[in-house]
């Protein structure tokens, strides 16, 4: 085994517990955290959030007490994470009565982002990724074919049209968005609910970006249609249709990801 | 299945109901009382900022069911608050107001008017229950919510509400279940709240034909259900 970490003793001492507890059960305990700071993660999701239009041009965030309680961290973080997004431009701050934290859309979408968020992940980790959110999808959508209420399917059929008349990126982003949750509540389940939400925020934001240059293109059609066959599954209560649709969305946009990456790197 | 067997069912059936609507019937109180002949005088959402003293010795009692009360406005109700919830939920000992994103314009606004367990009461005038659910406003757990229209002068102005854990409705109703041949205690649509089968649980719906006799309840939109 060749791996030269300098003389730092403990550093190798660290490695070697790591590979000990690798292939347990107890794996995901050990596992490494986040290597970023809280307040850069929250003013990473927020950034996110905004470049991608998810929060539109001039929305008022919560406070900063809210934001805390949402985010699970102190008040002093997100006083850190609001400071950078100002200093990037991305949120405006007023004080005083009707004051508070409003979103400035930046010129020229997301483009610089989308660069450098895909230069960080290897392929292998974006597959890795889109395999998982495929099958959280999957599985999201047949159950919903097995357990929707009638006004789950109402719900998620006006999201569809919203989603398909849309006619920016933003708005489609948001009515895709939707789409993606309501269908993880008709599932009747809140741990496919909370999955939904922690792989949008990581991987629904990568694909998003690299889905803006399929706009107006047969795989841009094809993905609407994708969302009205999955709908049409659920109405018609058939769960491995839904399944399968639903899975095949991922996995295309995940394939148009990693091509994206790919591109970007000849750039 | 006699109505004797069943009867422990609907003991447990009329407490958890029982504690629910008597909530949803204290919020109801409140608000006609603090909104009676105030109607054309362009009421704002202070009206009911008081609620909190109402419902919060009912959150806080040890072993309490339910986890979030409140009143949910008529759109446009309040001249201030287009939108407004004055909801409270239980966290730990705590009894916390729930802030909730208030108009179209801002990120995460939620449309609460075309929800069943406010559409519902406005529609019919009576008590519902809804669910269960995975309620992404409050709880982000499968939920049921009772729900009652509240009236002033009349005028429907909101609805009172209550939410139960799915999982405390589980605790309670199990026991008793489990003494019985296979039954499902459904609500609306043949959605499972709680059974004693591995097939149907709580959230699933009953599949075309796997119902056989039903018992319904009074003044209640629960069914009890034997298999075909």
């Amino acid at each position: 085994m060749a791996i030269v970490l300098g003389n730092d003793s403990a550093t190798k001492g660290v490695l070697t517990r790591m590979r000990h507890y690798y292939g347990h059960g107890t794996a995901a305990v050990f596992a490494p955290l986040e290597p970023m700071g809280r307040a850069e993660q929250v003013s990473r999701r927020l950034a996110d959030a905004i470049e991608l239009e998810l929060l539109t041009d001039g929305a008022q965030l919560p406070g900063e007490i809210e934001l805390a309680a949402a985010f699970g961290v102190a008040t002093v973080t997100i006083r850190e994470a609001l400071a950078d997004l100002r200093s990037r431009g991305l949120i405006r701050t007023r004080r005083g009565r009707g004051g508070g934290s409003f979103v400035c859309t930046p010129e020229g979408g997301p483009g610089s982002l989308s660069r450098q968020r895909l230069r960080e992940r290897s392929v292998v980790e974006l597959r890795d990724m889109g395999d998982l959110y495929a099958i959280v999808s999957g599985g999201a959508a047949a159950l919903a074919a097995e357990r929707s209420s009638g006004d789950d399917v109402r719900l998620l059929r006006a999201t569809y049209e919203e989603l398909a008349a849309s006619q920016d990126a933003g708005a489609r982003r948001r009515a895709d968005a939707r789409f993606r949750v309501l269908l993880a509540v008709a599932a009747q389940s809140p741990r496919l609910y909370r999955a939904e939400i922690d792989l949008q925020a990581e991987v629904g934001t990568l694909l998003w970006l690299a889905s803006e240059k399929a706009d107006g293109t047969d795989a841009h059609r094809a993905d609407l249609e994708h969302c009205a066959v999955i709908l049409e599954a659920i109405e018609e209560r058939v769960s491995e249709r839904a399944r399968c649709v639903a899975e095949r969305r991922v996995r295309d946009a995940t394939a148009r990801m990693i091509e994206h990456r790919l591109t970007e790197e000849e750039l | 299945m006699t109505p004797q067997a069943l009867s422990p069912v609907l003991d447990v059936i009329d407490a958890v109901a029982g504690e629910a609507f008597g909530l949803t019937g204290v919020v109801e109180a409140f608000v006609a009382a603090h909104l009676a002949h105030q109607l054309d005088r362009e009421p704002t959402a202070s009206a009911v900022s008081g609620l909190r003293e109402a419902v919060e010795t009912s959150l806080r009692t040890p072993g309490a069911r339910v986890v979030g009360a409140g009143f949910v406005a008529a759109a446009g109700l309040f001249v201030d608050r287009p939108w407004w919830l004055e909801w409270l939920v239980r966290e730990g000992a705590l009894v916390e107001r729930l802030e909730v994103p208030m108009g179209p314009e801002q990120p995460g606004f939620y449309d609460y008017t075309t929800t069943p367990w406010f559409r519902e009461p406005e529609r019919d005038g009576q008590r519902h229950v809804t669910g269960p659910f995975v309620d992404y406003l409050c709880t982000e757990d499968l939920t049921v919510t009772f729900s009652q229209p509240v009236t002033v002068d009349g005028r429907f102005v909101g609805v009172a509400a209550c939410d139960v854990r799915a999982v405390t409705v589980e605790r309670e109703l199990l026991p008793v279940l489990r003494r019985l041949e296979q039954t499902y205690i459904v609500a609306n649509d043949d959605r499972v709240l709680c059974s004693n089968s591995g097939r149907y649980v709580c959230g699933d719906l009953l599949a075309p034909g796997a119902a056989g006799r039903r018992h319904g309840l009074e003044g209640l939109p629960l069914t009890i259900v034997e298999p075909a």
